[in-house]
């Protein structure tokens, strides 16, 4: 299902390959109009120009295909075409313009680089799982061969109804997948995911108060867990990181399961990564 | 200023707008005759400037206090963590600090939130009821939306910020 390492690799380097021609367009431009002023050439400086059309149409490329959209950059090819669609009648002024604006150009791709992440090719975000989330699936595939195709529908429509907000749904779902696990084999933890899941899900669905007792994962469930089970018990301040954990763990949990189990259901999951990677990293 | 039950805003904005232009008015009419015979519809125009913009802000304003209760009664708590691009359109209720404010000259501020589990943008399309400062514990109600509508990450379009008394304390994220 994931990319070969091949074509990930491809689509780094022409990801980098477009972000070295966005100067050496630029400034390419800016130096053959420089050329074919200084030795007299007759030519329209629009085709030297064209090139910063050219360079700014992939900044904004560049921008777009990053999960973070940086707004200047993408609306750069309005600005080339605004500056260059009739540039000035001395060719001077042209090429000191194709100048600065190569010069600009350049400082948004490092300001693209640096400030909103990096670019990832089309289609390779939806088609793979993200890295931070790789390890865990993977550490939880043998915990997930017991699992019925049934209780693996169930944990992926949890998991997607949960993220969505729409938490009215998550009991039904919730005990499906217990009904379906039971006589299963599988571990414990499956149904104590399922049960952290939907009593969460009906907290927050009534607006109710966090609990001073509510379900949590045995310490026996370690092993299949995302991340080490929290104090169940308030802090100086009030607060109870236990119940966040056990949903984080409990969401986590179904989304590895139903991922490993059906493979049918990684199609609906793949919506959802992005949202599984920011709990995981927590 | 007060109209009705809504608190009007002006934007500094648009009080320094209106300063600029009465002042090119005021040396435009010693110097030209011309600008004195236009005085008539010139000063009026000159006070549009200020009345649009509190006209607009009442507007906004009656609006975000008439939307306020339904929210109050649909939106759910989240984390921050929690919020992603499938609950775009959802109505959502956070609690954290305030951690930077842009935009606010503009009266269109834009707070970024933190709680425990990570931050979010938190924009507004008119002034908030009362004034909101870095640091401050706030509550938020908004709708999960797209950063520039149709693209970008999910930010929340806020129809009330209030201060609450509780206290948070962030993990450091950094």
């Amino acid at each position: 299902m994931s990319p070969s390492p091949d074509t990930v690799g491809t689509g780094s380097s022409s990801i980098t390959l477009y972000e070295a021609a966005v100067p050496v367009l630029a400034f390419g431009g800016a130096a053959l109009g420089v050329l074919a002023w200084t030795v007299r050439l007759a030519t329209d400086l629009r085709l030297t120009a064209a090139c910063c059309v050219a360079a700014s149409v992939l900044l904004a490329y560049l921008a777009w295909i990053r999960p973070k959209k940086d707004i200047v950059s993408l609306t750069t090819p309005i600005y080339a075409f605004i500056f260059f669609a009739v540039p000035p009648d001395d060719p001077v002024e042209t090429i000191v313009l194709e100048l600065l604006y190569a010069a600009s150009l350049t400082a948004l791709l490092v300001r693209l680089k640096y400030r909103f992440g990096s670019a990832e090719p089309p289609g390779r975000a939806e088609a793979a799982l993200p890295p931070v989330l790789v390890g865990y699936v993977e550490k939880l595939q043998p915990a997930c061969a017991c699992l019925p195709p049934a209780a693996a529908h169930c944990a992926a429509t949890a998991f997607l109804r949960y993220t969505a907000g729409e938490y009215g749904e998550v009991r039904h779902e919730a005990d499906e997948g217990i009904l379906a696990l039971d006589r299963s084999g599988c571990a414990s933890a499956f149904v104590t995911a399922f049960e952290i899941v939907r009593e969460q899900a009906e907290i927050t669905e009534k607006s109710r108060p966090r609990p001073e007792w509510y379900r949590h994962f045995e310490p026996a469930d370690e092993p299949l867990l995302a991340r080490p089970l929290s104090v169940t018990e308030k802090g100086a301040d009030g607060y109870d990181p236990g119940y966040d954990a056990a949903l984080d763990n409990a969401l986590l949990l179904l989304f590895a399961g139903a991922w490993n189990a059906v493979p049918e259901e990684q199609k609906f999951l793949r919506t959802a990564t992005a949202c599984a990677a920011r709990i995981i990293s927590g | 200023m007060k109209i009705g039950n809504v608190e009007v805003k002006v934007s500094i904005l648009a009080i320094a707008v209106f300063v600029v232009f009465t002042l090119l008015l005021l040396v435009a009419s010693v110097y030209s005759p011309d600008v004195r015979s236009q005085l008539i519809w010139l000063i009026p125009g000159l006070f549009m400037l200020l009345v649009i913009p509190i006209a607009l802000n009442y507007m906004s304003r009656s609006q975000y206090a008439d939307i306020t209760p339904v929210y109050e009664a649909e939106a759910k708590s989240v984390r921050i963590k929690l919020i992603n691009e499938n609950m775009i359109g959802k109505p959502v209720r956070i609690q954290g600090v305030v951690e930077k404010i842009r935009f606010q000259f503009l009266n269109r501020p834009q707070y970024i939130i933190a709680d425990r589990s990570g931050e979010i943008s938190v924009k507004m399309f008119t002034s908030p009821d009362e004034d909101i400062h870095e640091h401050d514990v706030v509550e938020v109600l908004g709708m999960v939306i797209r950063r520039y509508i149709a693209v970008g990450d999910p930010v929340i379009n806020c129809v009330s910020i209030k201060k609450t008394e509780n206290s948070i304390s962030l993990p450091d994220r950094k």
